[in-house]
């Protein structure tokens, strides 16, 4: 994996970070695995649009079109994983009225791979959140939250690995610290642990034990703050393997990854789009089969494919 | 990154899916609860909004059995002003869209007072079953069930667990001799208050009878 040759560039555009590829350049498929991430963080209970007649946001969000997209992105990818970063619950009456069932039901007709654990997913307790578990059929990563005094002791995971076309993906999740932001009541005995040490180990399981191509944080510790507060960025910046942060709880509208070197002096992408579901993330990565590294990445929707026949 | 807009195609087996929920709620959300007999608002240092709902609250309560001497909410805890005539449901999940629960707070009579000085500093909170007087800032006049506040006994304050834990700068509810969590919300026991009062006919058209009464006026933010 040290062979990884990740380039730096813009993706603010819609074109593929190059790495000597002049656009007439044509790569057979056989050479390259493209894996098409996903992703949503605090869509707050929007399972409607928000109305047509909202001050910010009229007609946007909604789990249909959001489900439709999803399906038709599935049709012209391969290997698709969507994510969702915290905050699922809380939001519209749908949340006071069903306690979150049918955002886990959705998601997982959806076909969500993974999410982590947002602070309004305590809001009705653990138990609260215990009992819609079951509606849930994809795994909630919260590596910095320890539930073993708790109700939901071994029903969430650290980490997921996930294969795709011969590559791992290991995805894990970061928690925000409760104390402050909920009650003591609605969290009982779980232990927040330091989000960075826990990141350090993650990503030393995922990338040096387990091999991982590609490192993703679910993260819903916020994507940065003017204090001391352990953010996205310190994540990323005090790290050496991720290769992205998917991030939540500070609704921050990003219109392209963030880039940050790590501390092996490579670069880490953060990303969050929003919240309430107005939009959702893609970030495409490009493997170089025979070697196995990582070559390219774009956040554009569709262009990579002029580049690269799959 | 993917705008999700009206533009694009909605996928119907998740509409399908959906509608028995939607149905519910839109049917309830759209129920009448009460009738104004014009726009109720928040002011301070009293506002008829916030005597609606501290008296809509300590009703409740009684009618849960929950033991307190006095109301005290957050201002901010009000987020819309009730429009005159017919409110629907939904107009009260706008009001109170948190999922903030009732909780009782017992206090030395010395940190009650100290209450009612962080609620002079505020300019006024929403309060029932106590008033007071605020000059330069401070509370005066402090009155409890009619009678002046005793820095001998202590006193149960009846609000919510936002509050309860020391949320809006009121740190003084940290210094409890004794806290109770009652399995009550907020929202929900607003809206029994409403019903009650329309299953009696009752249009909602609360006063302002001097609880608060302030020789400065503020105005609404």
């Amino acid at each position: 994996m040290n062979r990884r040759n990740f380039i730096r560039g813009t993706v603010a555009s819609s074109c593929l970070l190059a790495f000597g590829i002049r656009p007439e350049s044509v790569y057979a498929a056989a050479d390259f695995v493209k894996i098409t991430i996903l992703h949503t963080n605090d869509v707050h209970s929007r399972i409607d649009p928000f109305p047509l007649d909202d001050g910010k946001f009229p007609g946007r969000g909604g789990a249909a079109p959001r489900a439709a997209l999803i399906k038709r992105i599935r049709q012209e990818e391969a290997n698709v994983l969507l994510l969702d970063a915290g905050d699922l619950f809380q939001g519209t009456p749908y949340f006071n009225y069903y306690g979150g069932e049918l955002e886990m039901k959705l998601m997982s007709k959806m076909g969500y791979d993974a999410g982590t654990m947002g602070n309004h997913e305590f809001d009705n307790g653990l138990e609260g959140f215990n009992k819609q578990l079951p509606h849930a059929n994809f795994p909630f990563l919260t590596s910095n939250y320890d539930f073993s005094d708790t109700i939901l002791n071994g029903k969430t995971k650290d980490y997921h690995i996930f294969k795709k076309d011969g590559l791992k993906i290991g995805v894990f999740g970061l928690g925000i610290e409760l104390a402050g932001i909920a009650n003591k009541e609605q969290y009982g005995e779980t232990r927040y642990l330091d989000p960075l040490k826990k990141a350090l180990e993650m990503e030393h399981i995922l990338k040096m034990e387990h091999k991982c191509d590609l490192v993703i944080c679910l993260s819903h510790l916020g994507y940065d703050y003017n204090t001391i507060k352990i953010s996205d960025k310190v994540i990323a910046k005090n790290t050496h393997y991720i290769d992205l942060i998917i991030g939540g709880h500070t609704h921050t509208f990003l219109e392209a990854p963030e880039s940050v070197k790590n501390l092996n002096r490579n670069e880490t992408l953060i990303n969050q789009v929003g919240y309430a579901g107005v939009n959702l993330g893609r970030l495409d990565f490009v493997f170089e089969r025979d070697r196995g590294g990582k070559r390219a990445y774009s956040s554009a929707t569709e262009e990579i494919n002029s580049y690269f026949k799959f | 990154m993917y705008s999700i807009n009206k533009e694009l195609p909605k996928d119907s087996s998740v509409l399908n899916f959906y509608q028995p929920y939607k149905s519910k709620i839109d049917s309830q959300m759209n129920r009448a609860v009460a009738h104004t007999a014009s726009e109720i608002k928040r002011g301070r240092p009293e506002g008829r909004l916030n005597n609606l709902t501290a008296d809509g609250l300590a009703f409740s309560a009684r009618n849960h059995n929950i033991d307190f001497d006095f109301v005290h909410i957050n201002y901010k805890t009000l987020r819309v002003p009730l429009p005159v005539g017919q409110i629907k449901t939904f107009k009260i999940f706008e009001l109170m869209p948190f999922e903030n629960n009732l909780v009782t707070v017992k206090l030395k009579g010395s940190d009650v007072f100290e209450l009612f000085q962080y609620m002079a500093r505020l300019g006024g909170d929403p309060i029932s079953g106590a008033s007071f007087k605020i000059e330069k800032g401070k509370a005066t006049e402090i009155l409890i069930a009619g009678e002046i506040l005793n820095f001998e006994k202590s006193y149960i304050v009846l609000t919510n667990d936002y509050l309860a834990n020391g949320g809006d700068g009121a740190s003084v509810y940290l210094k409890t001799i004794e806290r109770k969590n009652h399995s009550v919300k907020q929202r929900d026991a607003f809206l029994e208050y409403l019903n009650q009062l329309q299953s009696k006919g009752t249009l909602v058209n609360p006063r302002l009878d001097a609880r608060i009464v302030s020789d400065k006026v503020i105005d609404d933010e």
